[in-house]
């Protein structure tokens, strides 16, 4: 699915950039939000993300990295450049972060269906944090060192350990949506044939040359 | 580096978070080129990531997406002559401006040239209209020379100025391709309102050779010749067209065989 829809990016079809923004809008928007801190500003810095993607499909290499990946860099370079060039005064403390969520500019999606919130909140809050400063915020490693104050080794190690309990969480919430979505097409199949009208029985065994 | 080692350095962590040096990324890029384990990791850490950045999300306001897809909208298609930039709008716009200059100036130039043209065309008529005139002219000259140069060519005085030698008048006759050639050189002018009338006689009677045209080519005027004329005479006339009879002889002299 997602070939396709980078085989449609680069072929500049315009009803591309539509599904793109359903895949993707409330992951980027939220990442976004969290930099630049206003509504407003991140609305704009959303749109600048998916028309440069639009003018730079070109150049995405999907040899060096998966689509949101690319997406993600775009909008997270996007939001630091406009908060550079707003001189945006603000406190980078991510206890903020309630404020925005109720606001009436931005509204939890209901990703949480899986309760995938709820283990990822089980995650130790240094970890977090850390993924919080480097993935979203984009700060370096040695930056995000300078921040917290941890040594720049232990920063790398919590980083990669970090994300390696990330990758247990979804690597099992991938394997939870596959099942259910195999187990849920057996069934319907079994029970309803799924593409064949009912028949009735007659019907079906003139129909059925395995009866003549 | 042995896979293992490089898969642990968290080299693949800081080039999915965008944080390489060149070099790092340009050995990440090799590992992933080569090792097929490299690319399922990274696309590993690469979900992990995404998964953490999606249960994070927010939702923007719902205007947003149709504002988007309108912007995307104005942006140039694949297909579109819509320069990139503000300099090769320019660029363009000078390049359409000079052609139209370029496009003007040789049509009125094509103009001029066909003007021109023309103008030649006729100069080489007119060059070639007095070009044959030249060469009749210089035929007849040269029919005049060979007359002259014959050796059966007489001359014939038929008047002189009396004390003034300059007035010699001689005609040049030739009996055989019976021509008879009048000298301007040595003619008086008529007086205004007169006009010289040539004669020959035979059997005892004048005859008119003809009005006499003091602008002859090349000084000497040709007449007819009459058989068995014996002498010459010029006459002065009040018509232009002469009389059948010489009203005042002139000058007259006698052909010597």
């Amino acid at each position: 699915m997602q070939d396709q829809l980078i085989i449609r990016l680069k072929q500049q079809d315009r009803a591309a950039v539509g599904d793109l923004y359903d895949a993707y809008n409330g992951a980027l928007y939220g990442v976004v939000l969290r930099i630049v801190q206003s509504p407003e500003l991140a609305q704009q810095v959303l749109q600048d993300t998916f028309v440069k993607a639009w003018r730079n499909a070109a150049s995405y290499d999907a040899s060096k990295g998966r689509l949101f990946t690319w997406l993600l860099n775009i909008a997270r370079n996007t939001a630091i450049d406009a908060t550079r060039t707003a001189h945006y005064q603000h406190s980078r403390k991510t206890d903020n972060l309630d404020n925005l969520v109720h606001q009436p500019g931005g509204s939890t999606l209901n990703t949480d269906v899986l309760g995938v919130r709820e283990v990822v909140n089980t995650l130790d809050d240094k970890y977090k944090s850390l993924i919080e400063l480097v993935y979203f915020q984009g700060y370096t490693q040695e930056e995000a060192a300078e921040e917290t104050g941890i040594p720049l080794g232990t920063i790398k190690t919590r980083l990669r350990y970090a994300i390696g309990e990330l990758r247990k969480v979804f690597v099992a919430v991938l394997i939870f949506i596959v099942s259910s979505f195999a187990i849920s097409s057996f069934v319907i199949d079994r029970h309803w044939g799924i593409g064949r009208d009912e028949m009735t029985n007659d019907e079906m065994t003139i129909n059925d040359p395995i009866s003549k | 580096m042995d896979l293992q080692s490089f898969i642990q350095s968290g080299l693949l962590e800081s080039y999915v978070l965008g944080q390489c040096t060149r070099s790092e990324r340009v050995l990440v890029e090799q590992m992933l080129a080569q090792h097929p384990e490299v690319r399922a990791e990274m696309s590993a850490i690469e979900q992990a990531l995404e998964g953490y950045a999606t249960s994070q999300a927010i939702a923007p306001p719902q205007a947003l997406k149709g504002q988007i897809i309108g912007a995307i909208g104005r942006e140039a298609g694949p297909l579109s002559t819509r320069p990139r930039s503000g300099g090769t709008l320019l660029l363009f716009q000078l390049l359409a401006l000079g052609l139209l200059a370029a496009a003007v100036f040789l049509f009125f130039q094509k103009n001029k040239e066909a003007e021109e043209k023309t103008a030649l065309s006729k100069q080489v008529a007119d060059i070639e209209v007095r070009l044959n005139a030249c060469d009749q002219s210089n035929q007849d000259l040269r029919d005049i020379i060979n007359v002259l140069r014959s050796p059966e060519t007489r001359p014939v005085k038929i008047g002189s100025g009396g004390d003034n030698e300059k007035l010699n008048t001689y005609v040049f006759s030739n009996k055989s391709r019976c021509k008879v050639l009048l000298d301007m050189s040595g003619m008086p002018t008529a007086e205004q309102g007169k006009h010289l009338q040539m004669w020959a006689i035979a059997d005892g009677k004048p005859q008119s050779l003809g009005m006499i045209n003091l602008q002859s080519l090349g000084g000497l005027q040709e007449f007819e010749c009459v058989q068995g004329a014996v002498a010459y005479a010029i006459s002065v006339e009040d018509k232009p067209e002469g009389n059948p009879t010489p009203t005042v002889v002139l000058m007259s002299g006698a052909l010597v065989e």
